[in-house]
């Protein structure tokens, strides 16, 4: 008779530590996704109001995140230099992936700590420029704060990220992805996984976790730029539109 | 251990669903509102950084 209920207490433990773990990970994707999400919406229609002005209006974005008329950027959008040195939490600009969904789109910041990731995409400090000849090195979460990159195992070559900045916009091509230890840090190489080598190219390299929910590994996609269009060229269409209708 | 606090609730069989269906309500607001917030940071779940070629680890 002891037994028996010391086996069923154990039983009601395990089915309530079940339990238990089933609520935080609703709580972590759902709840605190829906929340964060919401407020990264937000803070990409301020940006976009603080780098292309007021009434602009950019495709693929869609009316939710479109600024409207008449309102001012929020304050605590400080937009980083051109060039020069960056500071963390400084604005560097928009993140679209269109495979994501059509109106994907996440801020980016400057540095990578806790803080930052927790408001979108992380920009590693010393790592090239929107652009640049080297490496962007970008980082965001697969689960938890908004949820950015739960998908980014769906990301195929030939898929593009556009970069969108004060000056215009940079799209970039998926070439490939790898899963690395923690430690991989050859990934943010100026070139790619060949640390020391002379970059002659522009890539991005995207990190996020791998498998979701731990920090075993990164899950990392290269791609390398296609074109930078200018503010003034139009924003590149035909890169944003979503590819097989998700 | 829920047979037991079954049997210390008041009333009938109604009013002891009501009373653990509150119960369970109260316990998922507690979660969600003041245990997972707390324990989310402490977790090792989703670090989605390398460590910075700087050597400056995040």
């Amino acid at each position: 008779m002891r037994l028996r209920s010391i086996i069923g207490v154990t039983g009601e433990l395990l089915v309530t530590a079940g339990i238990l773990v089933l609520l935080f990970v609703g709580w972590l994707v759902g709840w605190r996704g829906a929340v964060d999400s919401r407020a990264q919406a937000a803070a990409v229609a301020d940006i976009e109001l603080a780098i292309a002005g007021p009434g602009a209006s950019v495709p693929g974005t869609g009316s939710a995140s479109a600024p409207g008329p008449g309102s001012a950027p929020s304050p605590d959008i400080v937009l980083a230099p051109p060039s020069g040195p960056l500071t963390d939490g400084q604005v560097l600009g928009v993140l679209r992936i269109p495979r994501l969904g059509a109106d994907w789109a996440k801020p980016i910041y400057e540095g990578v700590g806790a803080p930052i990731l927790a408001k979108g995409i992380g920009h590693y400090p010393d790592t090239a420029r929107t652009g640049e000849i080297g490496n962007l090195g970008l980082a965001g979460h697969r689960a938890g704060s908004g949820n950015p990159l739960l998908h980014i195992d769906d990301l195929v070559p030939g898929d593009a990220i556009v970069v969108e900045t004060r000056e215009g916009w940079s799209v970039y091509r998926v070439v490939r992805h790898t899963i690395v230890p923690p430690t991989g840090v050859q990934v943010l190489a100026p070139v790619p996984e060949r640390p020391g080598a002379k970059p002659t190219e522009a890539w991005l390299t995207l990190t996020s976790c791998d498998p979701p929910f731990t920090a075993k590994a990164r899950y990392v996609v290269f791609a390398r730029l296609e074109q930078t269009r200018l503010r003034a060229e139009g924003a590149p269409v035909a890169a944003l539109a979503a590819p097989g209708g998700r | 251990m829920y047979a037991a606090l079954w049997r210390r609730l008041p009333g009938g069989r109604w009013a002891r669903t009501g009373q653990c269906v509150l119960l369970a309500a109260l316990a998922v607001v507690l979660l969600y509102g003041v245990v997972f917030p707390w324990l989310a940071p402490h977790l090792p779940i989703d670090d989605a950084t390398l460590p910075q070629p700087s050597g400056a680890t995040p």
